[in-house]
């Protein structure tokens, strides 16, 4: 009898192992395009591009009955860890908004699991109604596998009337004039620069940010894309300003490295800091939060006069198409709606707050202020597509970190070229750059 | 079985060797499957360069030659030993000392136990989270007492700072331990001899006397074993750490574990990452050896 | 140890006491007041009295739209089948260690000990590569088979200790009446196992409910997550109110911290019981 028992109790083990280790989804008559993506419901500041994924989805759907498009959002650190088991699995989505940098991409591109969208490019017409950085970006040994997404700028938003009653211009010309600027706003008493260094995306987008300030737009691509060195004049200058002197002149919040970013969110909400050194994609943070000042943005000035802005951008993130799309047509269909199409462009930046890489003029665009603020400021600008986007993953993790090892002296500045041009050549003979992959 | 050979000489022991068998078969196999062969095939796997997806390279003992190049592995250990340290230092002593209060105290035992150990229950996210508000410069509690206490020049920022972010997450960590140790001492002192103290007394000792020479030598045992567990515990930090800095500032508060998960699942090394998670593991293994063998000395005297 | 007589010293060691719970409960306390306040209130900082009270609100937002609900019943999903497998395989093989001969009994109750040792870090990328082949990355059973699997050895030696302390009597007595081996396993020994089942019991789903790591390396999407993982990113996500992390982290502890009040003392000797057999 007791032998029963213990049979009992091992089948239900096997059962519920079998139950809750298998799918959940069962059969639909229709075809359902499985999308993964990163527009989250429940962080405010993504609500207004939920919203326009949502409605998106709802025109496409309707356009295509008979099409379900099931979306699963998910943070960009997930999504990064759940793609490639999930692929290898064969459980992967039809299409994936991820990041698109070579050390992501890379292995899964070689290991064939992405499909290549170069004839689409071309038969949907997407040549020549996307800007060219939406194809460049997800290209690797000439297969273009992806759809650039978001332009995403990283200028400085600022707090207008502080900066009004200390009487500041709105585009200091060049460093000296921030740094001029800077001082007076820290005798004034406020936070001059609304920055915070515990957070990795801080560190690298600042760091990306001033050595695009500080270096010529070509010699940075030729490091980027043809394998020159980064010791070049502006780099170590970019580190020792931004970590060493300004860290010096306080310009930061006090104790940086411990700033994560809901504090400096925080110093600029409460209006402690006149600036907020972050991106575009905080511009949802201001609608929903700030009340009671305007808000503005400028360009990190170049470190001489003379030498042309030169802002740093980023596609870092779009969608890519399962090599094993259970319905490929539909895939592409969906895409061509969201990426391609007039509608879908307006209500991305309408409703959105984004700007998809749709290249043609929009009748009846109604742009929100601060969105707008940033286009104008970016008008006819230098434009790079940052680091993130073409450097190997260690030199990711290096640019993540080392702002705060520079702050608090662990490596010099010119240690920290040292080691930058290290990881780099580094990733290069591994084949980690998109000048070095190949199948 | 019959009866007869049930009543032969095997005392103590029941059944058949098939029996015997068959019981442990399902613990042992399973454990074999995701517990021992893991490990063997972790040695396999750091023989080769694989991305997490896709097929894996041979490489043979790159990954090892790599290790041993690599400082920040050295490092990482060394903190793990400051870590190891630092909580036998904020925990097994504070909880060492909390017993004996606690048993020399006469009411109320029950209840600061509970409160004492109370921290052990919670998830380790919830620790990191709670404590990472203590800390915060801005509006955490601890600078904020500082300040209240004139103590402003010490008000800094503890998880950013490259000295003491490692000492902050320890006290974290230490919050979570000390209670843990207490109730392991409180069951050791109960067990030991009032008569030795009474004489102690008689002879004239005090307090501390009385702790050096008569408490901590029949606890002797205990205190041992507790170290041991905390210092292959420490080895095997990851949660903390992870929530609370990432390894930061920079590197430094990088362990083993956050630096095996690092290079596995951000830089796509998973080979190397085994590798490094052998060494781990052989570092463990070594530290147990050691307890078995003190265990048997100290089981001789 | 004598019961200190002296008034003096009674109120150093009271005083040192009282002052250590304190320290001990801070952080607890914030955070309740923390998950009452609205987040208005909370403007001041974390650590200031408050004057406004939401509690309703926060927990049905961070239990709806912070998805609470679902990552509790992930939390259970993974928590009870890795404790029936530790509790089935652990007794069965702690009770041959402890009364049964087999050849290889010492070899492998080394191995045993020897797993108990074992860093997860050590077999979690195998694992990844194994459960990956599997099909099982994403899933709830590659938690619980994880863990639990993870939790025999130490399971199997409690439940050995456990087993050893019974007298041997009671079996020669089951057998001279007549028992099979097995059925005085069963009808003799497998009663009185019901203190040691609670222990491990409570001890292992303490470790299952609690863990962290090992749903990070295995689950990614937000449909499986169980409490621990959950309330990270939910944490990450709200950064500027922390009222409604507040309220998460009541929700995620709230099931443990129930079980202790009532089952105090058993609680506490289960958790330690580890460090003293191991």
């Amino acid at each position: 009898m007791y032998k029963r028992l213990l049979l009992v109790v091992v089948a239900i083990l096997a059962v519920s192992a079998l139950v809750f280790a298998g799918g959940q989804k069962t059969k639909e008559a229709q075809v359902v395009l499985k999308v993964w993506d990163q527009f989250l419901e429940t962080d405010d500041a993504q609500a207004g591009s939920l919203k326009a994924i949502e409605m998106m989805g709802a025109n496409f759907m309707a356009k295509y009955p008979g099409v379900k498009v099931e979306r699963t959002p998910m943070a960009v650190e997930e999504m990064t860890n759940a793609f490639k088991p999930a692929l290898a699995a064969g459980k992967g989505p039809d299409i994936a908004y991820s990041e698109m940098g070579v050390g992501f991409v890379g292995p899964i591109l070689k290991a064939g699991y992405l499909m290549d969208l170069t004839p689409h490019w071309k038969e949907r017409g997407w040549n020549d109604k996307l800007y060219s950085m939406a194809k460049d970006i997800p290209t690797l040994a000439g297969v273009t596998f992806g759809i650039g997404h978001e332009l995403e700028f990283v200028p400085i938003y600022y707090n207008r009337n502080i900066l009004a009653k200390v009487g500041l211009p709105t585009q200091p010309k060049t460093m000296a004039e921030l740094e001029a600027g800077a001082d007076k706003l820290l005798a004034a008493g406020y936070i001059p620069l609304g920055w915070g260094g515990k957070d990795w995306w801080y560190q690298s987008n600042f760091t990306t940010s001033m050595i695009w300030a500080f270096v010529d737009k070509d010699k940075i691509d030729a490091a980027m894309y043809r394998g020159a060195s980064w010791k070049i004049p502006g780099v170590q200058e970019a580190i020792d300003t931004a970590f060493v002197k300004w860290a010096k002149k306080n310009f930061y919040i006090p104790n940086p490295t411990a700033i994560a970013a809901n504090e400096v969110d925080m110093m600029f909400v409460q209006q402690k800091a006149a600036t907020h050194v972050t991106g575009s994609w905080d511009i949802n943070l201001y609608v929903t939060q700030v009340k009671d000042f305007d808000v503005g943005a400028m360009l990190f000035p170049p470190a001489r006069s003379g030498k042309p802005f030169n802002t740093v951008s980023f596609c870092g993130s779009g969608y890519i198409v399962n090599s094993a799309a259970s319905n490929p047509k539909v895939a592409i269909d969906y895409l061509d709606y969201v990426m391609a199409s007039e509608e879908a462009a307006k209500i991305w930046i309408e409703v959105g707050n984004k700007l998809p890489p749709y290249k043609n003029k929009i009748p009846g665009l109604q742009v929100n202020e601060y969105l707008q603020d940033t286009l104008d400021v970016l008008a006819g600008q230098e434009v790079t597509p940052g680091l993130s986007m073409t450097c190997p993953p260690e030199v990711m993790s290096f640019l993540q970190k080392s702002a705060a090892m520079v702050l608090t002296n662990q490596i010099t500045p010119a240690q920290w070229v040292e080691e930058f041009e290290r990881l780099w050549a580094k990733g290069r003979a591994e084949g980690m750059t998109r000048d070095t992959f190949k199948f | 079985m019959t009866r007869a050979s049930a009543l032969k000489g095997r005392s103590g022991t029941v059944g058949s060797p098939l029996m015997g068998l068959l019981f442990v078969l399902p613990a042992i196999g399973a454990f074999a499957l995701f517990g021992l062969w893991p490990i063997v095939h972790s040695f396999i796997i750091s023989l080769h360069e694989w991305p997490g997806i896709g097929p894996m390279t041979f490489v043979g003992l790159k990954n090892y030659a790599r290790m041993m190049r690599e400082s920040l592995v050295g490092l990482a250990f060394l903190n793990n030993t400051i870590y190891s340290l630092g909580i036998i230092l904020m925990a097994v002593i504070p909880g060492l000392i909390l017993s004996i209060l606690l048993v020399a105290s006469m009411r109320g035992r029950l209840l600061f136990q509970t409160i004492f150990f109370f921290p052990r229950l919670l998830t380790q996210v919830v620790v990191a989270l709670v404590w990472s508000w203590l800390f915060n410069p801005v509006f955490g509690l601890v600078n904020k007492l500082l300040i209240a206490i004139g103590l402003e020049r010490f008000a800094i920022g503890w998880l950013g700072d490259p000295t003491w972010a490692l000492p902050a997450v320890i006290l974290a960590a230490a919050w979570t331990y000390y209670g843990f140790c207490m109730v392991i001492f409180m069951a050791a002192l109960q067990n030991t001899d009032p008569f030795l103290y009474d004489a102690a007394l008689i002879d004239g000792a005090n307090g501390i006397q009385i702790f050096l020479h008569v408490t901590v030598p029949q606890i002797r045992h205990v205190l041992t074993m507790v170290i041991v567990f905390t210092l292959i515990d420490s080895f095997k930090v990851f949660d903390i750490i992870y929530l609370m800095t990432r390894g930061g500032p920079g590197d430094k508060t990088q362990i083993m574990a956050t630096y095996i998960y690092r290079e596995a699942f951000r830089h796509n090394y998973f080979g190397y990452a085994a590798a490094v998670s052998i060494l781990l593991t052989v570092v463990v293994l070594a530290i147990s050896v050691i307890i078995v063998r003190l265990r048997e000395r100290g089981a001789e005297t | 140890m004598r019961q200190a007589r002296t008034l003096s010293v009674r109120i150093v060691i009271y005083t040192f006491l009282i002052l250590a719970a304190i320290y001990t409960l801070i952080p607890a306390v914030t955070m309740v007041l923390t998950a009452l306040r609205s987040p208005q209130d909370l403007q001041m900082g974390p650590f200031t009295l408050p004057r406004e009270f939401t509690v309703i609100k926060n927990f049905t937002q961070a239990w709806v739209n912070g998805r609470f609900n679902i990552y509790l019943k992930n939390s259970i999903i993974q928590t009870i089948p890795s404790v029936l497998i530790v509790i089935s395989f652990a007794t069965l093989a702690g009770f041959s260690f402890a009364k049964m001969r087999f050849p290889g009994r010492s070899v492998l109750f080394f191995v045993l000990l020897g797993g108990m040792m074992i860093p997860f870090q050590a077999v979690m990328i195998p694992l990844y590569f194994l459960f990956n082949r599997l099909h099982l990355i994403d899933t709830h059973a590659a938690v619980f088979l994880a863990i639990g699997v993870l939790g025999i050895p130490f399971g199997t030696f409690m439940m050995r200790s456990f087993f050893m302390s019974l007298p041997n009597q009671l079996l020669e007595a089951a057998r001279l009446d007549g028992c099979s081996d097995f059925g005085a396993f069963v009808r003799v020994m497998l009663p009185l196992t019901y203190p040691a089942w609670v222990s491990l019991i409570l001890f292992q789903s303490m470790w299952s409910w609690n863990n962290f790591l090992v749903p990070l390396i295995f689950i990614f999407t937000d449909e499986l997550r169980p409490l621990p993982l959950g309330l990270m990113f939910y944490s990450t996500r709200y950064t500027t109110n922390y009222t409604l992390v507040a309220a998460g982290v009541l929700i995620t502890i709230f099931p443990l911290v129930i079980l202790y009040i009532f089952l105090q003392r058993k609680f506490i000797s289960s958790i330690t019981m580890g460090a003293l057999t191991g």
